[in-house]
């Protein structure tokens, strides 16, 4: 795997390298054959800074920097794996579908800066020709994007490892194109090739002054236009005032002419309103009036069902006294009828008892007493 | 029907591991020394008088892409077959679209494990072990790049930690091709195993070679974890540091066995020189008594009456 940015140091022989993560560092010497004024190696693990500090102690301008970088300065949590070379702020996801053998070993914090804050740790001069290599495992598409654009443009030429897919969690496929927009805003020529093996790609962005110049340029005629617009805009919203003010003039003329007739309109009402108050003040006397004699009309109502009612029931009495006395006529009737069916019965016994009793009376008058005849009866 | 096309990095001994664990569960591919030869002299052509290890990847001509379609279509029949190549591992893709529904089980070893075997195997030559550097590197780039680009069809396993659990080998093929491959019962691998002293000196040959541990390291984190050994993903000056105690150790207990080889070579010497006089005494003493002897022979010569009585011996 070749050291990304490794063909600029020849060709383009930069001022200041400033390498981020130095997981595919493993050929030192193409860092000690350059022209390099200055190389700054910035690596977050422990023992690859060591390693790294170890094999440049002797060698002038060249700086290990034991931190990591992200998106706010602080602290993060760094996941070492069993191959240091894939160790990041971030846990691996999709890598382990290529490298399945990769293992989180160890979490240890360590110290995070910005890239805004690297830049003036490290003091960058942006009229220099300065390298920035960044493979920091998946961070670089939250940290570019993040990134701001006087960061960026601080360093003439960015290499950057990164990937299409995700394989680190949990920086998504948006921020990778947000970190390309971000690249191409901070007015760099952006190229990308894939690395022989996948998943890896590399960035190769290289900063455009003209488009820089063009961009300020076109920045400052956008103000310019924006500002003639606000002014178009301000002097068309002075004449519609103007030609509002005119209509309301216009209009204020008429609207004096109405009021007139309508204050007279008022008056004639407010003397209507006058007299139909004296006649509803007499209405409402009348009013109480009949409402008095409607109240007397009630209560004399009122006192005429009660009679009604008590008559009711009177009469109701009555008949019940009637048809008692119907029921008790009948009985009698019966009773009547009865007495008389007795009667013409005991006149019929009476007559065969009569003869019957004379003969009886005849044969036994001499044994029966004259009180006790008479108590019979 | 299913192509397992199976390489590895040279002097890893990944071959060991195919013939004990897939050749005992898969069939190999009908046309597995015809696709061998083709692969051999597809590379031979393109490489010329270059020996094997200076072979590097490279794509063969499209004029050989019909005679490996038809090679591979001929495989066609049940269950899974493999071939078996150290040469595939330069040609990758070519052997892909041979057919693209291959599948592929790529082998790498840690590149002190591959120096170290060479160095056991031959004597030693700076410029060849160089050579040999130069062959990992580029095995490993393949495979690495083969692998995170075909990563359904392919297969990244580290020979060293399947040697340490050869079985799940199975395991690792139906969960990640779903292709079956019965299992062999558990049993150590039967390959050499390095001295601490030579994979000592392999990984200092390399520590100046930046390249491989980077290769390396990315390599193990795209493999398909056999062994818990997998997971520690130490760099080459790590694992170089973890190897100097042993070494010391080996080199110390050398140095003993070394000086009393001296000590026991002075004895023998001290002996040896004992002897010489000793034999040069004997020498003396074989002289003197053979003079002694002469001269007594000569005296009994000499006196007429012992004459008698040595020929009256003789007689009787």
């Amino acid at each position: 795997m070749r050291i990304p940015g490794t063909d600029l140091l020849t060709s383009e022989e930069p001022d200041v390298m400033v390498y981020l993560g130095t997981r595919l560092v493993h050929d030192f010497s193409v860092f000690r054959s350059g022209n390099l004024e200055k190389t700054i190696f910035v690596e977050p693990d422990p023992v690859r800074a060591a390693n790294i500090r170890r094999e440049f102690e002797d060698t002038p301008g060249v700086a290990v920097l034991e931190t990591a970088i992200a998106c706010e300065p602080g602290r993060g949590i760094l996941n070492i794996a069993n191959n240091r070379r894939f160790s990041s702020l971030l846990p691996p996801t999709g890598l382990l579908e290529f490298y399945p053998n990769t293992r989180v070993t160890e979490s240890i914090e360590v110290e995070t800066q910005t890239l805004e804050t690297l830049c003036s740790i490290l003091a960058i001069d942006w009229q220099k020709n300065n390298l920035l290599i960044i493979d920091v495992g998946g961070m670089e598409k939250e940290i570019l994007a993040h990134a701001s654009m006087a960061a960026l443009q601080n360093f003439r030429w960015i290499v950057i490892r990164s990937s299409d897919l995700d394989l680190y969690g949990p920086a998504s496929v948006k921020a990778g194109q947000n970190m390309m927009d971000t690249l191409r805003h901070a007015a760099f020529t952006v190229f990308t090739w894939r690395e022989n093996t996948p998943p890896f790609i590399q960035i190769v962005c290289i900063k455009n002054d003209f488009q820089i110049e063009n961009e300020e340029l076109q920045g400052n005629l956008k103000e310019l236009g924006r500002q003639i617009e606000q002014l178009e805009a301000r002097s068309e919203e002075q004449k519609k005032m103007i030609r509002q003010s005119e209509e309301l003039l216009r209009a204020n003329a008429g609207l004096e002419v109405r009021l007139e007739s309508l204050t007279k309109q008022k008056t004639n009402l407010e003397s209507k309103v006058q007299s139909l108050e004296t006649s509803l003040s007499k209405k409402s006397v009348e009013v109480e009036e009949m409402q008095r004699a409607v109240r007397i009309n009630n209560k004399l109502m009122l006192k005429s069902n009660t009679d009604y009612k008590d008559l009711q029931s009177q009469y109701r009495k009555a008949l019940e006294h009637q048809d008692r006395q119907h029921v008790l006529l009948c009985e009698l009737k019966e009773k009547l009828a009865e007495a008389a069916k007795f009667y013409g019965r005991l006149n019929l016994e009476d007559a065969v008892l009569e003869s019957g009793s004379l003969d009886h009376e005849r044969s036994e008058r001499g044994s029966i007493p004259d009180g006790a005849e008479s108590s019979d009866h | 029907m299913s192509n397992l096309i199976i390489t590895g990095i040279p002097y890893s001994y990944w071959c060991e591991i195919v013939l004990e664990q897939v050749g005992a569960g898969a069939q190999k591919h009908p046309r597995h020394a015809e696709l061998s030869s083709l692969c051999e002299q597809i590379c031979r052509d393109h490489h010329q008088a270059e020996d094997e290890l200076g072979w590097r990847s490279f794509v063969p001509d499209a004029a050989h892409a019909e005679q490996a379609e038809q090679l591979m279509r001929q495989g066609s029949g049940a269950g899974t077959t493999y071939w078996a190549d150290s040469n595939a591992a330069l040609n990758l893709d070519f052997w892909r679209e041979a057919d693209p529904d291959n599948f592929f089980i790529l082998f790498f070893s840690s590149p002190e494990w591959m120096l170290g075997n060479f160095i056991d195997s031959a004597l030693f030559h700076r410029i060849e072990a160089d050579r040999v550097v130069e062959a990992w590197i580029d095995r490993a780039r393949n495979f690495l790049q083969f692998a995170l680009n075909h990563r359904k069809q392919s297969l990244l396993i580290n020979v060293e930690s399947l040697g340490a659990d050869p079985a799940s080998f199975a395991t690792i093929i139906e969960s990640h091709f779903g292709l079956s491959v019965p299992a062999k019962p558990q049993q150590e691998l039967c390959y050499p195993r390095q001295s601490t002293v030579t994979r000592y000196v392999a990984s200092s040959l390399l520590l100046t070679e930046s390249r491989v541990s980077d290769l390396y390291d990315n390599l193990r984190s795209a493999s398909t974890a056999v062994h818990d050994q997998d997971h520690d993903i130490d760099n080459l000056h790590d694992r170089h540091d973890l190897l100097l105690d042993t070494f010391l150790n080996e080199v110390r207990g050398l140095r003993d066995q070394s000086e009393r080889l001296a000590e026991l070579e002075a004895e023998f010497s001290l002996k040896q020189q004992q002897v010489t006089k000793l034999l040069d005494e004997l020498e003396y003493y074989y002289t003197m008594s053979k003079k002694q002897a002469g001269m007594f022979t000569s005296y009994l010569e000499s006196e007429a009456l012992l004459r008698v009585a040595r020929w009256a011996r003789v007689i009787q």
